[in-house]
């Protein structure tokens, strides 16, 4: 469990440049994606009516009375605000109440009946910046247990989704019935959204072949379940690069599109820090104070 | 020993969230978000409820609650990025939904409104299943109508 530790967090090694840089450009990413959720948010929460779904705090005030003009875009801006001054390090509570403030806007937002999954990966790797931040006064420590907690928690998410499926269906899960079924929902669901449903070339296969189907529901699968590899540093990219396949698959074949897991498999999937310290080496070449200086872009 | 002290510190905040998310999800029946312990998929097989809206304008009024298929479908379809709704949210709302009592019927109505004028839309309750065979049967049963000032239940709706 030790070793377990310090291979997820990895705080023994020294930390180089462009690791920090690789750092600096993951946490702007994730406050990017959280707040685009935030916002856009913030402008369909006003066309809600009835609560069916009270989530989180929703169980326990009436959820209805953020479904106004004004309310979700204070959150929004409460967000935005609290999110610059941690980002530039002048509040270091400012993630964790965005984060909350973040939470506010998801229950209004899905107070409908749906339980969405595609904001939560955005939402756990807030949670591991405002935790670190919050707990670890030094920068190396804060970083390393943001990252840490992010891959703990990609690794852990899919590993359980996949013994989830096992335990809610068993092996049967990936018969090829169970896509077909599964194709049909989603093409009444585009219909109903846009007007039309035209088959792409891998729907008609799936249709046409059980064998087909049945094989990528193998695929997704063996790719979840093999999840924990995205804790280890040697198998994260071979994993990573899967999930993302995997990812591509259920856009293609189900028109379901988990964008910001596939940004943010991709941010941590590879050793960025690698292709960074190969411009940083022909940067240094030609100018030894630039922005890599900046204290405020890239605190030490 | 300063390291040694690091990941102390690490170890602990880490078994501290832990125990804060078992015990969020435990008491919100699952879902705390960020925190879930519901997976995309998991159920395989089970039947499923989604919506879908017809505009019913130019239908007579004697064609709108029978059961139908997609290709028997009174009208036109009507796309729910026209009014800019996500489908999920009425689908979900059709299944989560207690009672068909005024205010939800409301709900979904004024969802609907700015489309509304001199206009006649039906919202479908659509369940999809598989038969003994292996293939997918898909059942349009109307269950809202929707006019500019007032909104229907479908009289045989249970």
């Amino acid at each position: 469990m030790q070793r377990f530790f310090i291979h997820l967090f990895d705080w023994n090694r020294e930390e180089s440049l462009s690791e920090l840089i690789f750092f600096r450009m993951y946490e702007f990413f994730v406050c990017l994606f959280s707040l685009q959720y935030i916002w856009s948010w913030s402008t369909y929460i006003p066309k809600l009516q009835g609560v069916v779904l009270p989530l989180g705090l929703a169980q326990y005030f009436d959820v209805s009375t953020l479904f106004n003009d004004v309310t979700p875009v204070l959150i929004a801006i409460g967000a935005t605000v609290f999110i610059a001054l941690s980002f530039f390090r002048r509040f270091s509570w400012g993630y964790l109440i965005a984060l909350i403030l973040f939470h506010f806007q998801y229950i209004a937002r899905f107070s409908q009946g749906e339980i969405s999954h595609g904001s939560n990966i955005v939402a756990m790797t807030l949670l591991g910046l405002a935790l670190a931040f919050i707990f670890f006064k030094q920068e190396k420590e804060a970083r390393r247990f943001a990252l840490g907690l992010a891959i703990f928690y990609i690794g852990l998410g899919y590993t359980s989704a996949a013994i989830c499926k096992l335990i809610a269906t068993g092996p049967a899960w990936v018969s090829g019935e169970h896509l077909w079924l599964w194709l049909g929902e989603r093409s009444v669901d585009v219909l109903s959204q846009t007007g039309a449903f035209v088959p792409n070339s891998l729907q008609k296969l799936i249709f046409d072949s059980k064998l087909a189907a049945t094989l990528i529901l193998v695929f997704g699968l063996l790719a979840e379940l093999f999840g924990f590899l995205f804790w280890f540093k040697k198998t994260r990219p071979f994993i990573g690069l899967t999930l993302i396949g995997m990812h591509f698959g259920i856009l293609m074949s189900m028109n379901i599109n988990f964008d910001k897991y596939i940004y943010i498999l991709f941010i941590l999937s590879f050793p960025w820090e690698r292709l960074i310290e190969f411009f940083i080496r022909r940067f240094k070449a030609n100018s030894r104070d630039g922005f890599l200086s900046n204290k405020i872009l890239i605190p030490r | 020993m300063k390291k040694q002290k690091t990941l102390f510190r690490q170890k602990r905040f880490f078994w501290a969230l832990f125990l804060t998310q078992a015990l969020l999800v435990a008491t919100h029946l699952g879902e705390f978000w960020p925190f879930s312990v519901y997976p995309m998929f998991s159920q395989a097989g089970r039947t499923w409820t989604r919506s879908l809206v017809r505009d019913v304008s130019e239908t007579p009024s004697n064609q709108y609650w029978q059961s139908r298929t997609l290709e028997t479908l009174p009208g036109k379809i009507f796309a729910m990025d026209e009014v800019g709704i996500n489908q999920n949210d009425i689908a979900n709302y059709i299944q989560k939904v207690d009672s068909w009592d005024a205010e939800n019927k409301e709900n979904i109505r004024v969802l609907f409104k700015s489309q509304l004028v001199d206009r006649k839309l039906l919202l479908y309750e659509v369940k999809g299943h598989l038969n003994d065979q292996k293939e997918v049967i898909q059942d349009y049963k109307p269950l809202l109508l929707m006019y500019q000032d007032s909104i229907i239940l479908n009289p045989q709706f249970n």
